[in-house]
């Protein structure tokens, strides 16, 4: 009786100082602390790389990618050889119009490009998805809009708004305080931006995160919608061609989304937003892109880089322009029709 | 419900061990004896209810059977040899209906028809190789007179005592029934209490943090890659080699733990089994109560070794062949049953030879046919076997690391190239590291068995007991099911 005392004891002890040592790093900055004064809480470092590679760059960009994960398929060299412009890939994971727009401000005060390509997603203008506070203390805080800095500890970076009694929080603490106090930088993508080489499986599999996270009570944003009109000003002042598409998903994610008709009406409902905002896009997200399978798709969201080749070609090689529905050019001349047609061909391809 | 689960480990183990004990103190045995058979169809319905009936209907049948052969001979109109092959044969029916007809239609579609005949709709109720296998065994031994009257509360327990009632090990009566009758066992026994929690945190850790981690690795080789070169095909299969054997002797640890909760021993079924020097010393320590009853159940009535050497190699084939089918419907796993059974036969063969092999080299042959034969056991189709097995033994398009591109520029072989290594892995090196560490862990080190006979109650171990159990509770939000629940 006297040892399971005193492993209960232990039990208490041993769960208690995991606990406190989680919430003294509080890696996802859940509740503001920073016991270690630590400088970043980046765990993949893949956004401070990006930026600290820009920052200290001496070679001049012409033409930035910007976008989610979702543009990580991008080659600037193939986009070099089709322009003529040296590229540079600033993609990063998760992004969102705030911090699309803190991106463009960095190119803006860093280089001085000649074209920025952004392609937006679906989930982009949804109001429910709240801020990534870590972007707060990233080297990049300094170039978000001021409501983002003054921003209150009530908004939770929704992907890692979890428990904090799980072993990767643990892990990641580990992590944080080892890169701050000992580690180096991990290498995570190639010089010109280009994610490191990736594997393709060989069926894409549902990202059913999307539905539980990224499409969850869709709303537009009026303060994310403000966001890319920013941007677009910014780009506009300083004589920067702003090229925009909107990202493709496949037969799958396009289906499953269609099954709740809410969300369907919200994504022909974005489509009008994003091209009232930005006049004229290329559209890679309809009927055109299930002609794609493998090797096209890392998941149901993320083209491979064999379908990004694809549709920078597209966007840059003016000779494929028009040929395909995939990445049709929508304008506020054309939208009603395409929307109209997108829709019927969507619910006839549904029904069957 | 599973073993790694918060409901399980917080409010199902809790309330059953304590309303048993309970019930005992009270001296209520037959309700103590009737909570735990409750207890354990709540559990094993927990899943999915839908296959309750058939779990108490197979109960009630072989009790009555087993109850009939008890008789003596003269009792029942039938002999006891045709009661026995009409039990076993219904066993085997409801088996081979639940898990083999669509195999056997596939099959008839591809070989004999040359149509495409439906697929039955039938899910595979939870368990039932394990129950029906368990069961078979008392029908036998019922039929030898080796089995007392039972009642059927016994009979129930012991086919459905919770801890072993999923995935073994597979019980014999012998060694359960009189565990459920003696009186001190109906009193709780502390020192039994800190070796369950003892153990059973080592089998909570060995899945949920070993097991769960080797398996990303293993489907991202197996069920996602398109290629692998020839490290990541090493990886995926070694990665799958340890995730079987900490998943399952994960599972087998705890369920040892909980059963001695409750006073009672299970056997054990694992004996580290990557230690062994040949095929047939891996067979004594892999899964040793399915051994067990191979060899007790298949092996020795088709005639053993006693009818001659031919006759001894086809016995032992034809043992393997059914027990790589029992593990699953597919091509694949008879061809690993046929594998095991192939190396058994040339074990024979080569022991009788009496060379001698340098006892590392042994163990290197050993564990590198055992690694081998898993990619099969695991392969979804032959396909996804022959691109491991492919990777494995092809020099094409080996990658190294870039860092090595320095030293290692000069190798004149075209087929190397420097960049990331283990892509199909993720590009994460961690898997090298866990392969390597858990490799010098299991031929190293004890194993839970052996650390469980050197317990005892002092602070040392109280300690460890707690760490690996909070380690493994913070990583229990990744629920993942047992490997050999789909067996």
């Amino acid at each position: 009786m006297k040892y399971l005392i005193q492993l209960f004891i232990f039990i208490i002890l041993v769960f208690i100082s995991f606990y406190i040592f989680i919430l003294s790093v509080d890696p996802y900055d859940k509740y503001n602390f920073n016991y270690w004064e630590l400088k970043t809480k980046a765990v993949n470092s893949y956004r401070d790389n990006k930026f600290n590679q820009i920052d200290n760059s001496q070679i001049k960009y012409d033409l930035f990618i910007i976008g989610s994960s979702r543009v990580q398929g991008f080659n600037p060299s193939l986009i070099e050889l089709e322009t003529g412009l040296k590229t540079f890939n600033y993609g990063v994971n998760n992004s969102k119009p705030e911090d699309l727009l803190a991106i463009t401000r960095h190119i803006i005060a860093k280089q001085k490009p000649k074209i920025i390509f952004l392609q937006v997603d679906f989930y982009h203008l949804n109001k429910s998805i709240p801020i990534d506070r870590r972007l707060k203390t990233s080297p990049l805080g300094k170039y978000l809009n001021e409501n983002i800095k003054a921003s209150s500890s009530n908004s939770i970076f929704y992907l890692y708004n979890q428990s904090y009694l799980t072993l990767r929080s643990l892990r990641d603490s580990i992590k944080i305080i080892y890169k701050n106090k000992l580690g180096k930088i991990e290498t995570t993508h190639n010089k010109n931006g280009m994610k490191i080489e990736h594997k393709i499986p060989k069926k894409a599999k549902l990202a059913k995160a999307y539905f539980q996270n990224e499409y969850k009570n869709y709303e537009f944003g009026k303060q994310r919608i403000q966001d890319f009109i920013q941007l677009k000003e910014l780009c506009k002042k300083n004589d920067i061609n702003l090229i925009v598409s909107i990202s493709p998903m496949n037969k799958e994610h396009f289906l499953t989304l269609m099954k709740n008709k809410k969300l369907f009406n919200m994504l022909l409902m974005f489509k009008r937003k994003i091209v009232e905002i930005f006049i004229e896009v290329y559209d890679f997200n309809n009927l055109g892109a299930f002609q794609y399978n493998y090797p096209y798709w890392i998941d149901s969201v993320h083209p491979s880089m064999e379908l990004s080749n694809i549709m920078s070609e597209i966007i840059f090689d003016r000779k494929k322009e028009e040929s395909n529905i995939f990445g049709k050019k929508i304008t506020n001349d054309n939208i009603n029709q395409y929307l109209q047609d997108l829709n019927i061909s969507s619910q006839k391809l549904f029904s069957n | 419900m599973l073993f790694n689960s918060y409901e399980f480990i917080f409010v199902f183990l809790p309330v059953t061990f304590f309303v048993y004990f309970y019930l005992n103190q009270k001296r209520l045995t037959k309700a103590s004896k009737g909570f735990l058979v409750f207890s354990s169809l709540f559990f094993y319905s927990w899943w999915n209810i839908t296959y309750l009936p058939i779990i108490l209907f197979s109960m009630l049948f072989n009790y009555i059977i087993g109850d009939t052969l008890n008789r003596e001979e003269g009792h029942h109109r039938f002999s006891k040899k045709s009661i026995l092959i009409f039990g076993i044969v219904s066993n085997i029916a409801l088996l081979g209906y639940f898990k083999y007809t669509n195999f056997m239609i596939d099959n008839m579609n591809y070989w004999i028809f040359k149509e495409d005949i439906p697929n039955i709709n039938l899910a595979l109720p939870l368990a039932i190789s394990f129950f029906t296998f368990q069961q078979i065994s008392y029908l036998v031994d019922s039929y030898k007179e080796e089995t007392k009257e039972y009642d059927f509360f016994n009979y129930a327990l012991f086919v459905t005592f919770f801890p072993q009632l999923i995935a073994g090990p597979i019980v014999h009566h012998k060694e359960m029934m009189p565990q459920f009758s003696k009186t001190r066992n109906k009193v709780k026994n502390y020192r039994n209490i800190a070796m369950g929690l003892f153990i059973f945190s080592i089998g909570l850790f060995k899945k949920v943090v070993i097991a769960d981690t080797f398996a990303i690795w293993a489907t991202q080789g197996f069920d996602e890659a398109t290629t692998l070169n020839l490290f990541e095909a090493w990886a995926t299969s070694l990665s799958y080699t340890f995730q079987l054997y900490f998943d399952f002797s994960g599972y087998t640890d705890m369920a040892i733990g909980i059963a001695l909760l409750f006073n009672i021993k299970l056997p054990i079924n694992f004996n580290s089994p990557y230690k062994a020097t040949d095929i047939q010393d891996f067979w004594r320590r892999w899964h040793i109560t399915l051994s067990r009853f191979l060899k007790d159940y298949i092996y020795i009535p088709l005639g053993g070794n006693k009818k001659g050497e031919i006759r001894t190699y086809t016995n032992l084939m034809a043992t393997f062949i059914i027990g790589g089918l029992w593990h699953g419907a597919g091509w694949t796993f008879i061809f690993w049953g046929f594998l095991h059974g192939l190396a058994l036969v040339i074990h024979r063969v080569w022991s009788k030879l009496n060379f001698k092999l340098w006892t590392w080299f042994a163990w290197f042959i050993t564990f590198n046919f055992i690694n081998i034969s898993w990619v099969f056991f695991r392969a979804k189709e032959w396909d996804d076997a022959l691109k491991v097995l492919g990777g494995m033994f092809s020099l094409d398009h080996i990658i190294l690391h870039e860092k090595l591109k320095i030293i290692l520029s000069f190798l004149p072989y075209d087929g190397i190239k420097f960049g990331t290594m283990f892509i199909a892995q993720g590009g994460t090196l961690d898997v090298v590291l866990w392969l390597i560490f858990i490799l010098f862990f299991v031929i190293f080190s004890k194993n839970s068995i052996q650390l469980l006979n050197t317990f005892k109650q002092n602070i040392f171990y109280a300690f460890i007991t707690a760490l690996l159990f909070v380690i493994s509770l913070f990583d229990m939000n990744k629920i993942s099911e047992f490997l050999y629940f789909n067996f």
